[in-house]
């Protein structure tokens, strides 16, 4: 979950908002180049191993192209792409959001708490199960 | 949203998470096949873990070391994985 920002005794100062402000210009600057250049294309980002290999979707499989029609606000095709991340990923900017806010306020900002780790795994790993099942593969995997 | 915990805990130890969460990025990595995209967080998040555990403000050592180790297990996995492509290439071509 990226770096977290020191003690509680800081000050709001610059320092404190450096963290969350680089870590939001980096994931800014990482998702405006998946919206540019288009992942549906094949092989535009190279490939994945582990589907070359296996032939199995991990749970992150589709998500760059989840990404990029998230960016397009295509929601009905970052669900086709990975139905997980489209969900998650506005998780994502909320906690950063929460993150920012709290540097802001010179407040400590503890991350996301055990319960949410164990139910990240979980869902995660039940996404995994589900989408590698041949009867719900077309609706859970990126390709058709 | 009661699984996210934007306070902090008034538990006797609020950093706990940071073990957690690096066994959960840990397991990821290998049973997920996620490999270094979550094995090296694991390890980063780990070692704040374990700094934790050493200030006091967390008691989940063998947690955090276990995350620890994962995240170094997916990088020798990683590096073991791209020695036998090699090794395969000079072998005499990847279809041999």
């Amino acid at each position: 979950m990226g770096p977290i920002p020191e003690t509680a005794v800081r000050p709001a100062t610059a320092p404190a908002l450096r963290a969350p402000l680089l870590a939001g210009a980096a994931v800014g600057a990482a998702t405006l180049l998946v919206a540019l250049r288009d992942p549906h294309v094949q092989g535009s980002y190279g490939f994945c191993p582990l589907l070359e290999l296996t032939g199995l979707a991990c749970p992150l499989c589709g998500g760059l192209r989840a990404t990029h029609d998230l960016a397009h606000l295509d929601l009905a095709g970052a669900r086709s792409a990975n139905a997980l991340w489209t969900v998650t990923a506005p998780v994502v900017v909320v906690v950063w959001l929460a993150w920012l806010v709290a540097a802001a306020r010179g407040r400590p900002f503890r991350g996301l708490s055990s319960t949410a780790g164990w139910v990240t795994l979980g869902v995660a790993l039940a996404f995994f199960v589900a989408r590698n099942l041949p009867w719900l593969q077309p609706w859970l995997t990126p390709w058709i | 949203m009661t699984a996210l915990e934007m306070a902090a805990p008034s538990a006797a130890y609020p950093r706990n998470n940071l073990g957690v969460w690096s066994l959960v990025l840990g397991i990821a990595s290998i049973v997920l096949f996620l490999g270094v995209l979550t094995g090296i967080p694991a390890i980063i998040v780990g070692n704040q873990g374990r700094r934790a555990v050493r200030a006091g403000e967390a008691d989940n050592e063998r947690t955090a070391l276990a995350g620890v180790a994962l995240g170094w297990l997916s990088l020798a996995i990683l590096v073991f994985v791209i020695g036998l492509v090699i090794v395969r290439f000079l072998a005499g071509g990847p279809h041999s």
